[in-house]
């Protein structure tokens, strides 16, 4: 009798996170992240391939394999390494139009996966690739080519059985697992010490003096941050409030943009302090799940048919 | 019979989208029972600028000395990376390799400033040096205070009759 009691008290809660997780969602809402989030990938991967083929000239000797490339016991052929980068440029494009996409999103998800890893295992995993291609792959498992594709005449699909809700839930939890990570990493190594302000001053510097010894380009306000540092306990406060409170950002609605714009402006923050770029926030796409997306990467294609009418009007 | 083939389609459809889910939520927020500083790629403990940091920093680092024996900074490109993180790693694993290590990097930097008919900067530079230095990164930002540096290994840049 207790156990069927405690099974019912269980099955609530249950029951209500999986009307939650499953709410409805137009099918144009994970399309439009779709298009964003593929559109984001063809051009990022188009900007490194120069560095992809560069790094793969590198020594064996400095090759040190992460996540997947791990099956590699030596580098591959530098041709070999910029084939399938191009290769899953191509993949990207068809991904992004929705073109054949039970078979190309897949396979641009291994390629992007793939030749990032490849990137990060040279000595230096690069953290501005992941949230990428774990969007990636989570939209190639969702049915995010039911609406807005180059697919002429072909008939209109009905709405799968789960629905469209579920995958950009999905997509906004990575995005919100990536950030609480980033908080929980910095408590486990540096402790609470990391909310008084020196910590993030040395962080400063120190990223800021490799730059300057090695010839990048030191951050428009380390000088500055590094001679004054007053204030800098209330941005490191900022800063965990920002990475630890991103679960409350799957609340929805004005708690997503408040968290939103706050995760905005902490890397626009970390540009100004260590000129460290992290494109995919800062171009606001890892943020788009949080919102109603096809609003905003529809108002182009709006607008444009909105210019036709008026001058059909006008004639 | 039809509804009961729709509502069992629905079932299925909902498990497939939940194990998707869970899976990858999961897959994502498994770092966590890692050593935070495991980290890995795509999946990661997302360590960035939270390993404590003192302000004293040992590190290395390439020049190039010019004839009249100015230092120039070398850009990461000359280390065969265009990024600065990745160009640190490379030299911190030479320097730990030991002297052979050292002096084939240091070789490699050289063909690259001698290849690199871009960049008018480095036309002058003559030999580059594999140095280690030891900092105090606030002191050299803030007052532009240079700490001690030794050099590891150095080579000539070998130049045509014609760039000379």
């Amino acid at each position: 009798m207790g156990e069927l009691r405690c099974a019912a008290e269980l099955a609530q809660p249950m029951s209500r996170l999986a009307r939650w997780w499953f709410a409805p969602a137009p099918p144009e809402r994970l399309a439009a992240l779709r298009i964003a989030i593929g559109g984001f990938a063809v051009l990022w991967m188009i900007a490194r391939l120069p560095e992809v083929v560069s790094v793969a000239r590198l020594p064996a000797a400095v090759f040190a394999p992460v996540g997947v490339i791990r099956v590699l016991g030596a580098p591959l052929p530098v041709i070999a390494v910029a084939a399938i980068a191009v290769a899953t440029v191509g993949l990207l494009v068809a991904f992004t139009a929705g073109l054949g996409y039970r078979v190309t999103a897949p396979l641009a998800a291994i390629g992007l996966l793939w030749t990032l890893a490849y990137r990060s295992s040279w000595g230096m995993v690069f953290h501005t690739d992941n949230l990428l291609v774990l969007h990636v792959i989570a939209l190639a498992l969702a049915p995010a080519a039911d609406a807005w594709t180059i697919r002429r005449g072909a008939p209109a699909r009905a709405a799968p059985a789960a629905g469209y809700g579920w995958a950009i839930k999905l997509l906004a939890a990575i995005t919100c697992a990536a950030y609480l990570l980033a908080g929980i990493a910095k408590l486990r190594l540096a402790g609470l010490s990391w909310l008084d302000g020196g910590q993030l001053r040395n962080q400063i510097a120190v990223d800021n003096l490799r730059k300057a010894l090695l010839g990048g380009t030191v951050a428009p306000l380390a000088r500055f941050l590094v001679s004054h540092p007053d204030g800098l306990a209330v941005c490191s406060l900022l800063t965990m409030g920002i990475e630890l409170g991103a679960p409350l950002a799957l609340l929805g609605g004005r708690f997503a943009r408040i968290w939103a714009w706050g995760a905005w402006w902490f890397h626009a923050g970390v540009v100004l302090a260590m000129n460290v770029w992290f494109p995919y926030p800062l171009a606001g796409v890892a943020f788009l799940p949080l919102i109603e997306a096809e609003h905003l990467v529809g108002w182009p294609a709006r607008w444009w048919r909105s210019r036709g009418m008026r001058a059909a009007r006008a004639r | 019979m039809a509804h009961a083939v729709v509502d069992v389609t629905a079932r299925d459809g909902r498990w497939v989208a939940t194990i998707v889910s869970i899976g990858l939520v999961g897959a994502t927020l498994a770092p966590v029972l890692r050593a935070p500083d495991d980290d890995g790629f795509p999946l990661s403990t997302f360590p960035m600028f939270a390993t404590p940091q003192p302000a004293q920093v040992a590190m290395s680092y390439a020049r190039g000395v010019t004839r009249d024996g100015r230092v120039r900074v070398l850009s990461p490109d000359h280390l065969g990376t265009g990024e600065v993180l990745q160009a640190f790693a490379l030299i911190q694993r030479a320097v730990d390799r030991g002297e052979s290590a050292r002096l084939a990097l240091c070789t490699a930097i050289a063909g690259r400033v001698a290849a690199d008919a871009a960049d008018a900067a480095d036309r002058d530079v003559v030999e580059i040096r594999l140095v280690a230095g030891m900092h105090d990164a606030v002191d050299y930002l803030a007052h532009g205070a240079v700490g001690r540096e030794v050099t590891w290994a150095s080579c000539d840049v070998p130049r045509s009759s014609r760039s000379r």
